[in-house]
């Protein structure tokens, strides 16, 4: 068996390195209880093919509303308002006529080497068991990646190629 | 240890697979996805942006059968295949699954051509483009020209000669060769599309393809039966008009679609009788609308021997026309659903129109004429007039025919989301084919995406997407022209479409072709 310890660590730096963090841009917390306020996370692992990332950009889903992305040294911060259809409760009896449908930062650059989050509070809508996608266009000095792309019947998540960021809503607490 | 060296290398796969670095992508590949080659390469290689490992390549040839491969080499990051010796020419899916360094599957295929003669499809500009009055015009000139040189040819070697017969025969003649010549001009422009009909480069890409050789054929029929008609008489003369009418006949099938259709035998004789018969109608009423001018006797033995002969050349048209016409269309509905069919169903009408008039003039004015009834010649030459101008629409008909692909078109309507995709192929066949999309949105408006791209493959003949980029063509209008849709099968095509930054949407059909 003293052979096999060298496999066994090999097997576990395999695994360890096959963090999800690595690997695409994507949310570090998959899943939130609905209707509660959140902290969402954004990952960005790597520029475009060795190109650094100089805008993120989020576009918010349909019913997530009090939305404030955090500031990030260096990076400009742009805020994109839609008017809703119909004015929702906030709560605390607050009505509002107005959401955010996406969020960008500017800047950096971030090189391809390194990497960095962006973090967005929200409050999440009150519908457990659906899963919110938060698609991301990664805009690089040179290319673009486009983190849009949703899982269905013909494409199951695991074949897509740039999944978009998905935040799975649990019942409430 | 194997046991747990396997486990170790399953876990790491399964906690790699769906969690990787954007995956290997293929850059570029030897052939060059699309290519023509002049001649079969020895081996292929797919140059990816990073170190893959191979699950499978295959290669597949235009019936969809597998071809035996090599060994295939990961040679740093490219992977590299021996190809079979001596591939013909035809065109080749060569279809990829490798494992990039994340160890997640990539999969995908190229399509690449062999063979430097142009294939009979580029003889003809891209299905679905418009002709042109000019190329239309000039078609059914030349063709006119032609069923009266050579058919007054034929009427001279078979009835007899006839007034005016040397004028007739000379102007026919060159205006065949006059035509064709133009019409090989405008066939350049036509398939290079930005060039003139005089620009050289035209000429020289018409004379390359199937066009050239059957313009060639019309016009020295054409000149040797106007040559033949300035002669005397003799046996060189009789020769020379023979000659002149079989090469002028023989053009018809070089090109367009008998050329292509299969079993091509069976499709060229079609069309060589079906014009040869047509030539003799045609010539022949020309000769006898010229024996019956008022001042002449009545030629009733030419009328009895015209009449006798017609009978013949009017079955062998007929079923000759049937023939080709079963050779193009799939279904008896696509005489009304595609518009080759309607072209087809038009010139039966007009053929029908004109046995009727024929059928009056044998049965009715000819036995008039026997019993010596002079005023039957006058009805039988407005007859003959009415024929020769139901001829001429006939011809007209053709020259759109030629010039439109018989198609069993596929077509099919997917929606998605707020939009639909019109999906349409032409011909809806093995082959090359005019793939085009229309994209509307939820108001039935056109629509334009802000990316759209094809993907082609074949789940039953284990072909991995093949992508091409749909290209706009109008308002709402995409379209890629291609072989990609090598062999017959059933098929998986994928439109996709980007809608704005963030949001992409496909719309996937299966069709099958034959």
């Amino acid at each position: 068996m003293r052979s096999s310890t060298p496999w066994l660590f090999a097997c576990l730096a395999g695994a360890s390195i096959a963090q999800p963090a690595l690997a695409h841009v994507t949310l570090e917390t998959r899943q939130a209880p609905a209707d509660s306020y959140h902290k969402a996370v954004l990952n960005v692992p790597h520029g475009c093919k060795e190109s650094p990332t100089v805008r993120i950009r989020v576009r918010i889903p349909e019913g997530v509303t009090s939305v404030k992305p955090q500031p990030k040294p260096g990076w400009q911060l742009a805020i994109t308002r839609v008017r809703l259809a119909k004015p929702v409760d906030a709560g605390h009896g607050n009505l509002i006529s107005e959401t955010v449908s996406e969020v960008s930062w500017s800047g950096g650059p971030l090189a391809d080497e390194h990497f960095d989050e962006f973090r967005i509070v929200m409050k999440l809508p009150d519908r457990p068991g659906t899963t919110l996608y938060f698609p991301v266009v990664q805009d690089c000095r040179e290319g673009v990646q486009r983190w849009i792309e949703i899982p269905d019947k013909g494409r199951p998540a695991g074949e897509l190629k740039e999944p978009a960021p998905a935040l799975t809503l649990t019942p409430k607490p | 240890m194997s046991r747990l060296r396997a486990a170790c290398v399953a876990l790491a796969f399964l906690l790699n697979a769906g969690a990787a670095w954007p995956h290997a992508s293929l850059v570029s590949s030897m052939p060059a996805d699309g290519a023509g080659l002049p001649a079969p390469p020895a081996a292929a290689v797919l140059q990816f942006d990073e170190p893959v490992s191979v699950l499978a390549v295959r290669l597949l040839d235009d019936t969809g059968a597998a071809l035996e491969l090599g060994t295939p080499r990961a040679e740093g990051q490219a992977i590299r295949v021996e190809l079979p010796r001596q591939l013909r020419g035809g065109t080749y899916l060569l279809s990829y699954r490798v494992v990039s360094a994340d160890s997640h599957p990539v999969a995908g295929a190229i399509a690449f051509a062999i063979g430097s003669a142009p294939s009979p499809v580029h003889a003809e500009p891209p299905a679905g483009a418009s002709p042109g009055a000019g190329r239309l015009a000039a078609r059914a000139l030349r063709d006119l020209a032609l069923l009266v040189a050579a058919g007054g040819a034929l009427f001279v070697l078979g009835i007899g000669r006839f007034p005016g017969e040397r004028h007739v025969l000379a102007i026919a003649g060159c205006v065949t060769a006059c035509f064709a010549v133009a019409g090989i001009g405008l066939q350049g422009a036509a398939l290079i599309g930005d060039a003139g009909a005089v620009a050289p480069e035209s000429w020289r890409i018409a004379m390359r393809t199937s066009y050239g050789l059957s313009a060639g054929a019309a016009a020295a029929g054409g000149l040797t039966i106007a040559g033949a008609a300035l002669l005397a008489g003799g046996r060189l003369r009789s020769l020379l008009l023979g000659a002149g009418a079989l090469a002028a006949a023989a053009s018809l099938p070089l090109t367009g679609h008998a050329a292509t259709a299969s079993p091509g035998a069976l499709a060229t004789a079609a069309v060589a009788a079906h014009g040869l018969a047509a030539a003799f109608w045609t010539g022949s009423l020309a000769a006898l609308l010229a024996l019956l001018r008022p001042a002449g006797g009545m030629p009733v033995a030419a009328l009895r021997r015209f009449s006798g002969m017609a009978m013949v050349a009017v079955a062998v048209l007929f079923a000759a026309g049937v023939a080709f016409a079963v050779l193009q269309l799939s279904a008896l509905s696509d005489l009304l659903g595609t518009r080759y069919g309607n072209l087809v169903l038009a010139k039966a009408v007009l053929f029908g129109a004109l046995v009727g008039i024929a059928a009056r003039n044998r049965f009715v004015l000819l036995a008039l004429l026997e019993r010596g009834v002079a005023a039957a010649g006058v009805r039988l030459r407005r007859a003959i007039a009415a024929e020769l101008a139901l001829i001429a629409a006939v011809v007209a008909v053709t020259a759109f025919l030629v010039h439109t692909p018989p198609e069993r078109r596929i077509a099919a309507t997917l929606s998605a989301g707020a939009h639909t995709a019109a999906l349409t192929l032409v011909p809806g066949r093995a082959g090359p084919n005019a793939i085009s999309v229309r994209f509307r949105d939820r108001a039935g408006q056109p629509y334009d995406p802000a990316e759209a791209t094809l993907a082609i493959a074949s789940v039953a003949a284990a072909v991995e997407p093949i992508v091409r980029p749909l290209n706009r063509s109008g308002p709402g209008e995409y379209r890629y022209d291609g072989g990609e849709l090598a062999f017959p099968g059933r098929w998986d095509v994928t439109i996709r479409m980007r809608v704005d930054d963030f949001e992409r949407t496909e719309f996937a059909t299966t069709v099958e072709l034959r």
